[in-house]
């Protein structure tokens, strides 16, 4: 695919929410990942295998050093090697399809922002010949796709995530430990959750991983309103998780406690993540996500590690 | 004083003044019923972060909690304010011991105790006016008054009335400028008329109403003149005691009712002359015409009495008219007689005056009337058979008595018709119609009769030999048109022929005139109508709301009368000819016509009395200045007003509405109006007060039966008794409420704003 005809993120003819709409996920996560890259100097990912597969045409994006000097000095034109990439990053997705990521504020729900988000990764991985797999969950663990390197891989991945539909209450916590249990070789885990679970038991989870050797990101997927709590009249509250849940609040009178208490979890999150040296990202649905991937591998790039900042 | 709504606990007393107010409790529901609108206004919301809000939830118990005591607080607040707007009143149950108010004497400046609201009525009766010895009662209430006022206690209330014939309010609220009420009370106009002191009490509940102290009285000052406090009317005192109860059981405060009796001097041998209402024999009298005023002199006083009196018409004084009257006894009466001629035709007005000097109520010396004089007054005169010669036709004798061929100016104008020619335009502007021998009018004739009828003329009916039975004993005749006073029944005698020796068949009896017209001719021990003799005439039967002014000796009706909305019907058993008896020949003959047909011609309204408060109206044949323009109109105190003055038709309509002063009002047309002089109307003087007499004992118990009513005739005594009544000791405690509900108010705005800042609402400022 010739990259450098591809337009600035944000430019895509193609509105990647628009097309969310008709389920092409597959299609989507494309346009996502194309846009990214195109706008990237540099490749995110480097492959270290190096059996020769062919030549292609030089493009932005791709290193000097990669320039084969030789087919330039025969054809006075730029050619660049590909090699056969052997890869060793076996990826697992994990999407939280628990209750409240059915959330939909003025934005799309959070399960939807993490399902773009959880294609365009795996496209991205499995372009650079990386293994992806996928897990998600409510109450169990709904579905688990082994990781792949196969082209067709990304379809099966594809279809699991739009099959995949908010169910009820989720330790995700618990969740994670079965992950951990039963991920045997290391790998790379990556969290799309609201991450809206007993803190402790969060962080004794994501610590499990860790100490079964996996790499581990997460990305905490929020929806705006949950951020600021900008209600003013007063508002009955239904549990996504548990209908029968239901609490009649004046939001003016409980917001200040909400907002500590919010904000305390998250921050809580992030530094016990920075702590076990595992990625932490925080997602906002406001925002799209090929800005959300552009600024998490501008992130990447730059050696960071896990921070609060959103992206 | 018992209260309404009223309890009693631990030595306290309580009630509320204005119970109707507790409605405004209501109000109370206004904070609850925002309350569950905003919470149907809340709206469903799926959330995922539930677990943010556990800490909420016990904060907003809390802020519930918060919300609700401040609802409750707004509640509360409402409802002093209501409590406050009903007036409670609280005091000890024993007031003589915890409060005592001992009786000031006068003159020593104000009260302190409880302030009260009070309504001051002066009895305005003529009576009150009765100089003795260098004061009048007036002037003694009046003093009183002032002195009682001035004694108090501070944050009383005053309002006063005058008592007439219609209460006049010189202070219509209650006022608490002590200066205001003394200016009132100086101001007083002098007493006049008569006195409703029934109607004024009435008044002062009702102004008593808007009153704001939990103590309230009336006090009356009056003579005690039986014609101002009228015992005998009982069913308005009835009324006024149901009024007293029904305010006392709907639980408003009721007064406390004080009367003043002044004294009379009984010792003192002095004689009271008073004039009784002039009475005229009617009210509408021929110009140039003798004119008889009647009255009567009553000696009110102890010791016989002498009096001139002197007749004034336009208060010009008829020269000769002087008459010395009496030595009238003590309580006794004399009749008085005046006669006069009125020159110039229109509105006249006639006062008998007594000139004493020692008179000691100058009020009664002077009674008046008003009258109008008419010249040529038109009258037609509606021949039914013609006859061959001179003075043989029905209505010869009349025309000739009427309007005499010599008289170059007669009094009345008549004017004799065939039967066949009685039209509307025939019929003109005749104020009086003679249907003499008119054997039967055709529909148009009798509509044209109706019409003068209704103008307020009149009409007679003269009886001839062949009256047509089934016009005049028509049933629908008598009936639907009613303006028939008699069914005309067989006849009785033979008319006259010409060479005949007639027998005369019946004879006027004098004893039955009665009426306006027959008495005047009637009196003396041998009145010439007696003499006249009747050879023919046919018997009537009066229809039931007719009245039979004449009989003959036989006992048969000789002249009925019916009123007919403004106008007059009269009708004649035998004719005014010479063939029906010799009427014509009697020397009472002429005057008794004229008599009879300016009766006939007075409309309803012309002469009539007003009472006061009545609105004047006054149909004058002028034409207005323009559609509406305003005359000048003289009241009996000598002021000028203003009156309207309304165009109507060809003539015009004077109105005035302020005619609360009985006596004579005056109007006054613009210079331009052809006439000879003003417009007098007579607005009624209270007939009771002409009668003597104050209440007596039993009387004055009878009046204070059944509710809270002190007559004293020692007004210093009572001044001291209004003053050291405690009056139930409690008091009014509103402006507590209303300064706790002020408190209530500004705990409320902090606690609002303690509640708002506590919601975070400075992090919802920052979020924007």
């Amino acid at each position: 695919m010739d990259t450098n005809s591809r337009p600035a993120p944000g430019n895509s003819p193609f509105d990647p929410s628009t097309l969310a709409r008709y389920g092409r996920l597959e299609l989507l996560s494309r346009l996502v990942v194309e846009g990214v890259m195109s706008g990237l100097h540099k490749s995110p990912f480097k492959g270290f295998s190096v059996e020769f597969a062919e030549h292609r045409q030089y493009g932005p994006g791709d290193e000097i050093r990669h320039i084969d000097w030789r087919a330039y000095g025969k054809t006075d034109r730029y050619f660049v090697k590909e090699f056969e990439e052997e890869t060793n990053l076996r990826a697992y997705l994990v999407v939280d399809t628990s209750g409240s990521m059915g959330y939909a504020g003025r934005t799309a729900s959070k399960l939807e922002h993490a399902r773009q988000l959880a294609a365009a990764l795996a496209y991205m991985m499995i372009k650079q010949r990386d293994a992806v797999g996928l897990a998600t969950f409510d109450t169990e663990v709904r579905s688990l796709v082994p990781p792949r390197t196969a082209p067709g891989h990304f379809s099966v991945l594809c279809n699991t995530l739009e099959r995949a539909e908010v169910g009820g209450e989720t330790p995700l916590s618990q969740v994670l430990h079965k992950m951990a249990g039963r991920i045997q070789r290391r790998g790379f885990v990556i969290i799309l959750s609201d991450g809206f679970d007993n803190l402790e038991n969060l962080v004794s989870a994501l610590r499990h991983l860790r100490h079964r050797k996996h790499e581990v990101l997460f990305l905490q997927v929020l929806a705006p309103e949950e951020e600021e709590f900008p209600f003013r009249s007063p508002v009955q509250f239904r549990n996504l998780e548990r209908g029968d849940d239901l609490v009649r609040l004046d939001p003016a009178a409980v917001r200040k406690t909400y907002l500590e208490k919010f904000q305390a979890h998250c921050r809580g999150l992030a530094e016990q993540l920075r702590a076990m040296r595992a990625d932490y990202h925080r997602v906002s649905t406001a925002v799209p996500p090929d800005q959300v991937l552009l600024n998490y591998l501008a992130a990447r790039a730059g050696g960071s590690r896990s921070g609060e900042a959103r992206v | 004083m018992s209260l309404p709504l009223g309890f009693s606990l631990l030595g306290w007393t309580g009630g509320l003044a204005a119970p109707a107010m507790l409605w405004a409790l209501a109000a109370m529901a206004i904070p609850v019923a925002i309350h569950l609108l905003s919470r149907r206004r809340t709206t469903v919301m799926d959330w995922g972060a539930m677990q943010f809000l556990e800490l909420g939830r016990r904060a907003q118990r809390k802020f519930q909690w918060s919300e609700w005591l401040l609802m409750a607080g707004r509640m509360g607040l409402l409802g002093l304010v209501a409590l406050a707007a009903a007036r409670p009143l609280l005091g000890p149950s024993n007031p003589g011991a915890a409060a005592p108010l001992s009786a000031p004497a006068a003159g020593t400046g104000m009260a302190s105790g409880e302030p009260r609201d009070l309504v001051l009525v002066l009895d305005g009766s003529e009576s009150m006016g009765r100089q003795v010895g260098d004061t009048t009662p007036r002037q003694r209430a009046i003093d009183w008054s002032r002195s009682l006022v001035k004694q108090l206690p501070e944050g009383s209330a005053v309002a006063v009335l005058d008592a007439r014939e219609l209460v006049r309010p010189l202070l219509d609220r209650l006022n608490y400028d002590r200066g205001l009420v003394d200016e009132a009370l100086e101001k007083a106009p002098l007493p006049r008329g008569g006195s409703d002191l029934a109607a004024a009490l009435s008044e002062s509940f009702h102004i008593l109403e808007g009153g704001r102290n939990a103590r309230r009285d009336v006090v009356v000052v009056s003579d005690g003149r039986r014609s101002a406090w009228r015992p005998g009317e009982s069913t308005r005192w009835a009324l006024l005691h149901d009024l007293y109860s029904s305010a006392k059981s709907a639980g408003r405060p009721v007064p406390e009712i004080w009367v003043a009796m002044l004294g009379e001097p009984t010792d003192a041998q002095t004689g009271d002359a008073g004039l009784s209402p002039l009475v005229l024999d009617r009210g509408l009298v021929p110009a140039g015409l003798p004119l008889s005023i009647r009255t009567s002199v009553k000696n009110l006083g102890n010791a016989d009495t002498e009096r001139m009196a002197e007749l004034f018409v336009d208060q010009v004084p008829v020269p000769g008219s002087v008459q010395r009257v009496g030595p009238i006894p003590a309580q006794g009466q004399v009749p008085l007689r005046f006669e006069t001629v009125l020159k110039t035709p229109g509105s006249h007005r006639l006062s008998v005056r007594l000139r004493s000097a020692e008179d000691t109520l100058a009020a009664n010396d002077q009674s008046e009337t008003t009258v109008e004089a008419a010249e040529g007054l038109p009258v037609l005169l509606v021949d039914g058979m013609p006859g061959q010669g001179a003075f043989q036709g029905p209505t010869d004798f009349l025309r000739a008595a009427l309007t005499p061929a010599e008289d170059a100016a007669p009094a009345v104008r008549a004017k004799t018709v065939p039967l066949p020619r009685l039209s509307a335009e025939t019929v003109g502007d005749a104020r009086v119609i003679v249907l003499a021998a008119a054997t039967r009018l055709d529909t148009p004739q009798r509509e044209a009769v109706e019409k003068v009828l209704a103008a307020g003329g009149g009409l007679l009916i003269v009886p001839g030999e062949s009256l047509d039975p089934k016009f005049y004993g028509d049933e629908e005749l008598l009936k639907k048109t009613g303006w028939l006073p008699a069914s005309i029944g067989p006849s009785k005698g033979q008319l006259a022929l010409r060479r005949g020796n007639p027998e005369v068949v019946a004879h006027l009896d004098p004893r039955s005139f009665s009426g306006s017209v027959m008495p005047a001719f009637g009196s003396g021990d041998d009145p010439p109508l007696a003499r006249a003799g009747l050879f023919w005439y046919r018997q009537l039967e009066p229809v039931t709301d007719a009245v039979v002014l004449a009989r003959l000796d036989t006992g048969d009706p000789w002249l009925i009368e019916k009123g007919l909305g403004h106008g007059r019907v009269a009708m004649l058993a035998g004719t005014l000819d010479a063939r029906g008896g010799t009427l014509p020949a009697n020397p009472d003959f002429v005057p008794w016509l004229h008599t009879l047909i300016f009766h006939l011609a007075e409309p309803g309204s012309a002469t009539r009395v007003f009472q006061p408060g009545e609105a004047i109206r006054v149909e004058l044949a002028e034409a207005a200045a323009s559609a509406t323009s305003a005359v000048t109109v003289r009241t009996p105190d000598g002021l000028a007003t203003a009156g309207e003055w309304l165009s109507r038709g060809a003539g015009s309509e004077v109105r005035f509405r302020d005619s609360a002063e009985p006596g004579i009002y005056q109007i006054e047309l613009p210079a331009t109006v052809n006439r000879p002089g003003p417009v007098y109307v007579q607005v009624g003087s209270d007939a009771h007060e002409a009668e003597p007499g104050r209440l007596d004992e039993a009387e004055s118990a009878r009046l204070a039966d059944g509710w809270p009513m002190h007559v004293e005739s020692n007004p210093e005594a009572l001044a001291g008794q209004i003053l050291s009544v405690p009056g139930g000791g409690t008091r009014p405690i509103w402006r507590w409420l209303v300064l706790l509900a002020l408190l209530g108010l500004c705990l409320e705005v902090l606690a609002t704003r303690r509640l708002a800042l506590s919601r975070g609402i400075t992090v919802a400022g920052d979020r924007s």
